[in-house]
């Protein structure tokens, strides 16, 4: 099998945004921002004057508040070119800033080059950063986890690169994070929701049971284990902080032992969805898990269905990690399953501006 | 509880037994330089027995179970919680103080 994503730029590099160095004057090194959804920065100065600032390296859909020192402003939202000719977003200020101001904008970002909606849909959003990274990987191979996305209604994203000295690597385990999914350039489909039940139209890649497979074994450890999730979510990168945070405890009748656990959403921004993703987390998380380890001639890259005399569990779940080598056939394999009854999930606390 | 086989079990008489345990491993304590905490532990090696006794056993893992060492004699040597179990060819389970 060949690894999908042999692009010319792996996702190991930083992800190549722009800087102010490009321009003919900056007053200091600092990263042209990309947008998606609804996201509050903090814009920059882009003349002396003070009195225009920069938002993101593309245009966008528009611009829904200004604030300086937490005072709502009066502004102008429009999309020109930059010194250098590329397309870009601005806001004009009627009063100048200083450069000691606390400016921060709320916009709506980057729009779809098709559809000129903003971009939010999660698989927009990532093939939107595999080419900005310069990945060879195709949109369409993220048909799957778009309609994944689509069943859960995960349709809706909202965040920022923001750091060029951040790899695609990071950018892309940030949104898997907060969606509740797992990614590999190895896996078909790129990104999968990860845990959830498998989807009905999924097809299994493989059946293992004691006759295709061979040194068989399964493990549970209380490191995979917690009943009590914080959720911190509604990133601000204005001030680098989450706007709101949601705790999540799992409902246990043998409940013996309450261990937290936290997480940081950063790209989600609705409650309702949230509590779907952090719901999700914890009725995988609170029971004990079985991480199944096994050798096999026959290869699988998807959810495949695992029975075995020598484990106590089984059921059809994504291959979580699998290690071939082109020297001999087959390979070795990984999955996760959660023994017990799924339990109900309550809402502990929810705040905002924390 | 499981015992040894050939290891008496006669101060256990209000235990469900298991003649499934078959080796307990070396007690390690380490302490740790980032902060200074002790941390015991042991394991078990388990014996799944000719029908699979285990598997049906730890259908749930009994993480975070306490858990209590006894020596041939009959003396305590060990008390934890389990922290890991591990069913396959090699059955074991690791306890922590």
């Amino acid at each position: 099998m060949t690894n999908t994503l042999s692009a010319t730029y792996p996702l190991s590099s930083y992800v190549p945004l722009r800087t102010t160095a490009a321009w003919p004057y900056y007053e200091e090194i600092k990263s042209l921002p990309i947008g998606y959804g609804t996201v509050t920065i903090q814009p920059i100065r882009y003349n002396t004057s003070g009195l225009v600032l920069f938002l993101f390296d593309h245009p966008i859909a528009g611009v829904d508040r200004v604030t300086i020192d937490g005072n709502p402003a009066a502004f102008n939202f429009y999309n020109a070119l930059d010194h250098l000719g590329f397309p870009c977003s601005f806001v004009s200020l009627t009063t100048p800033v200083t450069t000691t101001a606390g400016v921060e904008v709320t916009a709506r970002g980057k729009m779809h080059q098709t559809t000129g909606t903003v971009m939010t849909h999660p698989a927009d959003v990532i093939a939107d950063i595999m080419a900005i990274a310069r990945s060879t990987y195709s949109e369409s191979n993220l048909d799957v986890f778009r309609r994944e996305c689509n069943e859960l209604g995960l349709n809706e994203i909202s965040g920022a690169l923001d750091n060029n000295q951040q790899t695609t690597r990071a950018y892309l385990d940030e949104i898997a994070l907060s969606l509740g999914a797992v990614w590999s350039g190895a896996m078909p489909g790129l990104f999968r929701l990860f845990p959830r039940t498998m989807p009905a139209d999924e097809p299994i890649w493989q059946e293992y049971d004691e006759k295709n497979t061979s040194g068989v074994s399964c493990s549970a450890n209380i490191r995979d284990y917690y009943s009590v999730l914080k959720i911190k979510y509604g990133w601000n990168y204005a001030t680098g902080t989450p706007a709101q945070a949601m705790t999540l405890s799992a409902i246990e009748p043998t409940k013996t032992r309450r261990v937290d656990h936290e997480i940081e959403l950063k790209w989600m921004h609705r409650g309702r969805l949230v509590y779907g993703i952090g719901s999700r987390l914890l009725q995988h998380r609170s029971r004990p898990i079985w991480r199944i380890r096994f050798d096999s001639g026959f290869d699988s890259q998807g959810y495949s269905t695992i029975t075995h005399p020598l484990i106590p569990v089984s059921d059809t779940s994504l291959v979580l990690s699998r290690t071939v080598s082109p020297m001999r056939p087959g390979g070795s394999y990984e999955m996760q399953i959660a023994a017990g009854t799924v339990p109900e999930i309550e809402i502990l606390q929810r705040s905002e501006n924390f | 509880m499981l015992y040894s086989p050939g290891h008496s079990r006669a101060d256990f008489v209000d235990y469900l037994c298991y003649p499934l345990l078959r080796n307990i491993g070396a007690i390690r304590t380490t302490v740790s330089i980032d902060g200074g905490g002790e941390n015991a532990s042991t394991s078990a090696e388990l014996d799944n027995g000719w029908s699979l006794e285990l598997v049906e056993l730890f259908s749930i893992p009994p993480l975070f179970s306490e858990c209590e060492v006894y020596d041939r004699t009959g003396a305590h040597s060990f008390s934890g919680f389990i922290t890991e179990v591990t069913l396959g060819e090699s059955p074991s389970m690791r306890i922590t103080s």
